[in-house]
């Protein structure tokens, strides 16, 4: 077998069927930190990490659109997810601003701890009530993972329905 | 006449014709002693007399003629005659001598007469015995001794006889007119003596009867006056005492009637006064003070001034004494109810001088303890003497192993600079790597992004990305660490700089402070000394201390004690005040019975 048909192969775990099971119940996603708020977007979502990008402002832009940052030639919105979630941006040495999405969809937002990998199945599903009311619409569920709380965040609808709000910024 | 002589001069009458009987009788008796004494000499003298003749005669008659018959015998020597024959020579010679010289004087002429002739014819006689004995012819001695010398021989001893007769017919006649002149004598004496007695006697009679008879009168007249006859008198006259004595009871008694007489007048008068008076107290003695006693000139006026006055003041305090009573009632009430007080306060002094005693008697255990202690603090403090000298010692040690430390200490102190200097070039490269692994997850990140975002064609990227991800990661946890620990090293480091030169300035310091040190502790050790000194004072007089807080725990207890007997009087007190409280009612009743004068 070769590297990359080794690479490319499924891996088969040992507990078999019952291991296949639960990874059927488990859900793979991506953490961010945005102010104090632990957001879980879907693992599979393309995206880029920016070390201190650029980004250019637009006059007449909302308080939370920061700008546009030349990404290799691609224009991506900034917004800046603190300002309509009400967190506090914590002062890293670093400013990491996160990419997601492709295409039209594609926006960057400014995140304050690198991505994390994270599993988690309906074991780990917990009720939460203290959630900032701009996104609970938009988080549909909510994990308890390594003593930690997580969101389940539809970026693409809540950034939709920022710019619904707030007028033609698509 | 005897009642013109004092008593005295009789009395000497009365003893002066006994004593002249007496002296005459005894003068009387006196010469026939002298007489009986010299008829005594007179006799002793013939008597002695006699005895020189009885001498001469034995002489003669024995001595003489039996030397002559035992030469004439021929039983004696002649020379034992002769001896014989001189010896009775001189001794009928010196009983001849004495013969006349024991006779008195008036008739020694006599006597020489008498006896000379004699004394020649016995010296003759003497004389032819010698002759014959130096012839030594016994035949004419025999011879001359039954003829001549015998005849004369016994015409001697005849005359000697003679003489005998005459001295003691002389005796004889001594002896009778001795006798007779004493029977003189006597019957002299007898008749002076019962003549002296006889005049003694009568003089005795009168003289007594001089005394007695004035004295019976007197007496009668006493008795009688005894007996009531106040009229009795003596009357008794003379110039003696016994009629002195009786003239003056005659007028003693005169006076004494007329005494009497005024007294029974005065009685009278007095015992009408004293009725009035006895009735005038019998009333005071219903306790009616209003009455007064009439006052009469006799000796009861001031009696009955007396006795109003008496009334009058009795009045005047019965009823002082009534208002000192009623405020002697109130006080006493007062002072009862102080009383009270006073007895509440000497029981709680009693408890606290009992809580006093108790503490006293705590405080004398505690200085006991602390006598114990300070013992024990002597004892340490000597140690603390000793221990300072060691400690000095130390010190110099010290001194000179903190120089070495100081020196070690420097030397550390650089090597761990170079040290914290290596640590921060690995601090660098640190960072260099953890740079390098955060840039590996960026991009690890990312491709394993790109990789979900391709799908299953990057699977196996997504693989490799989350490996190398991990990989970062891990590198990224481990220089994390590694700067961590660098950091904590650079901060130990820095620390440990930071005390080491704070070793090395306290190293300093410590030397410092061990050369001070050194330099107290030399100090201290005076000072020790002198502290254990002191301690020692300490204990003495924590000793003393506790001796004395023995002594003022037996003090308080005699305090207690006193406390104890000051409550008790209290007590007793309040008792009698409520005593006086009830005596100054009774009194105040007893004098609200008096009838007082408004």
């Amino acid at each position: 077998m070769k590297a990359v048909d080794a690479l490319a192969r499924r891996f088969e775990r040992v507990d078999g069927d019952a291991a296949r099971e639960r990874r059927k119940a488990e859900r793979r996603f991506r953490g961010l930190r945005v102010g104090n708020l632990g957001l879980l977007v879907a693992h599979d979502c393309s995206g880029e990490l920016i070390e201190d990008a650029q980004v250019h402002p637009l006059p007449g832009a909302p308080p939370w659109c920061r700008g546009l940052i030349n990404l290799r030639g691609r224009l991506l919105p900034a917004f800046d997810l603190h300002e309509p979630l009400g967190l506090t941006r914590f002062r890293a040495q670093r400013q990491w601003w996160l990419a997601l999405g492709t295409g039209d969809d594609a926006f960057a937002f400014p995140i304050d701890a690198l991505p994390v990998s994270l599993v988690a199945d309906e074991s780990a599903a917990v009720e939460v009530t203290v959630v900032p009311q701009s996104v609970r619409p938009h988080t549909p569920a909510s994990y308890r993972i390594g003593g930690e709380l997580w969101l389940e965040f539809r970026h693409r609808d809540f950034i939709r329905a920022l710019c619904a709000s707030s007028g033609p910024c698509s | 006449m005897l009642s013109r002589l004092s008593i005295p001069v009789r009395l000497l009458l009365l003893l002066a014709v006994p004593l002249a009987a007496l002296m005459i009788v005894g003068l009387t008796g006196l010469t026939s002693i002298n007489a009986t004494n010299a008829t005594t000499q007179e006799l002793q003298a013939r008597l002695a007399q006699q005895v020189q003749l009885e001498a001469m005669r034995n002489t003669l008659g024995t001595s003489v003629l039996a030397a002559a018959n035992g030469v004439a015998m021929a039983s004696v020597s002649a020379s034992d005659a002769m001896q014989a024959l001189n010896k009775s020579r001189s001794d009928f010679e010196e009983a001849g001598a004495a013969f006349i010289a024991g006779a008195p004087d008036y008739r020694r002429d006599r006597t020489d007469a008498a006896i000379r002739p004699i004394l020649e014819d016995f010296a003759g006689l003497m004389s032819e015995f010698e002759n014959g004995l130096l012839d030594d012819d016994t035949a004419v001695i025999r011879g001359a001794i039954t003829g001549e010398w015998g005849a004369e021989a016994q015409r001697i001893l005849s005359e000697l006889s003679k003489v005998l007769e005459s001295e003691r017919g002389a005796a004889d006649r001594l002896v009778t007119s001795a006798r007779e002149r004493g029977g003189a004598f006597f019957s002299l004496n007898a008749v002076l003596g019962f003549a002296g007695l006889g005049l003694a006697l009568l003089f005795g009679f009168y003289i007594g009867r001089s005394i007695t008879t004035p004295v019976r009168e007197l007496t009668a007249t006493v008795q009688a006056v005894a007996a009531g006859d106040i009229e009795a008198r003596s009357r008794l006259s003379g110039y003696d005492e016994i009629a002195t004595l009786g003239g003056a009871l005659d007028h003693l008694l005169d006076e004494k009637v007329a005494t009497l007489a005024a007294a029974e007048r005065a009685n009278t008068r007095l015992n009408d006064s004293v009725i009035a008076l006895l009735r005038a107290v019998s009333q005071l003695s219903r306790r009616d003070l209003t009455v007064r006693v009439p006052v009469t000139e006799d000796v009861t006026g001031p009696v009955a001034d007396a006795i109003n006055q008496l009334a009058t003041e009795t009045a005047r305090v019965l009823a002082d004494v009534s208002r000192v009573a009623d405020q002697v009632a109130s006080t006493s009430m007062q002072v009862k109810s102080k009383a009270e007080s006073v007895n509440a306060v000497a029981t709680s002094q009693h408890s606290e001088a009992l809580d006093t005693a108790d503490k006293l008697n705590h405080a004398a255990e505690r200085l006991n303890d602390i006598a114990k202690l300070a013992q024990h603090c002597n004892e340490l403090a000597q140690r603390a003497a000793q221990n300072t000298e060691s400690a000095v010692v130390t010190v110099t040690g010290t001194l000179r192993g903190m120089t070495d430390i100081r020196e070690v200490i420097q030397e550390t102190g650089k090597r761990i600079k170079r040290l914290g200097e290596r640590s921060q070039e690995i601090s660098g490269i640190v960072d260099i790597i953890n740079r390098i692994a955060e840039r590996t997850t960026v991009l690890a990140l990312n491709a394993s992004m790109q990789a979900a975002a391709a799908g299953d064609a990057g699977r196996g990227f997504g693989v490799v990305a989350d490996e190398v991800q991990r990989l970062s990661e891990n590198t990224r946890n481990a220089a994390g660490q590694i700067a961590s620990l660098i950091k904590g090293m650079q901060i130990e480091t820095n620390d440990t700089m930071g005390t080491m030169e704070n070793a090395i300035g306290q190293v300093v310091e410590g030397s410092r402070l061990a050369e001070v040190a050194g330099k107290q502790i030399g100090d201290t050790q005076g000072a020790t000394t002198a502290l254990v000194q002191s301690v020692r004072q300490i204990a003495a007089s924590s000793q003393e201390q506790a001796e004395l807080s023995v002594t003022l725990r037996d003090r308080a207890r005699t305090m207690l004690s006193g406390v104890r007997t000051t409550g008790e009087q209290v007590a007793e007190q309040l008792q009698q005040t409520v005593n006086l409280s009830n005596f100054a009612r009774h009194l105040l009743e007893s004098v609200r019975i008096f009838k007082l004068p408004a």
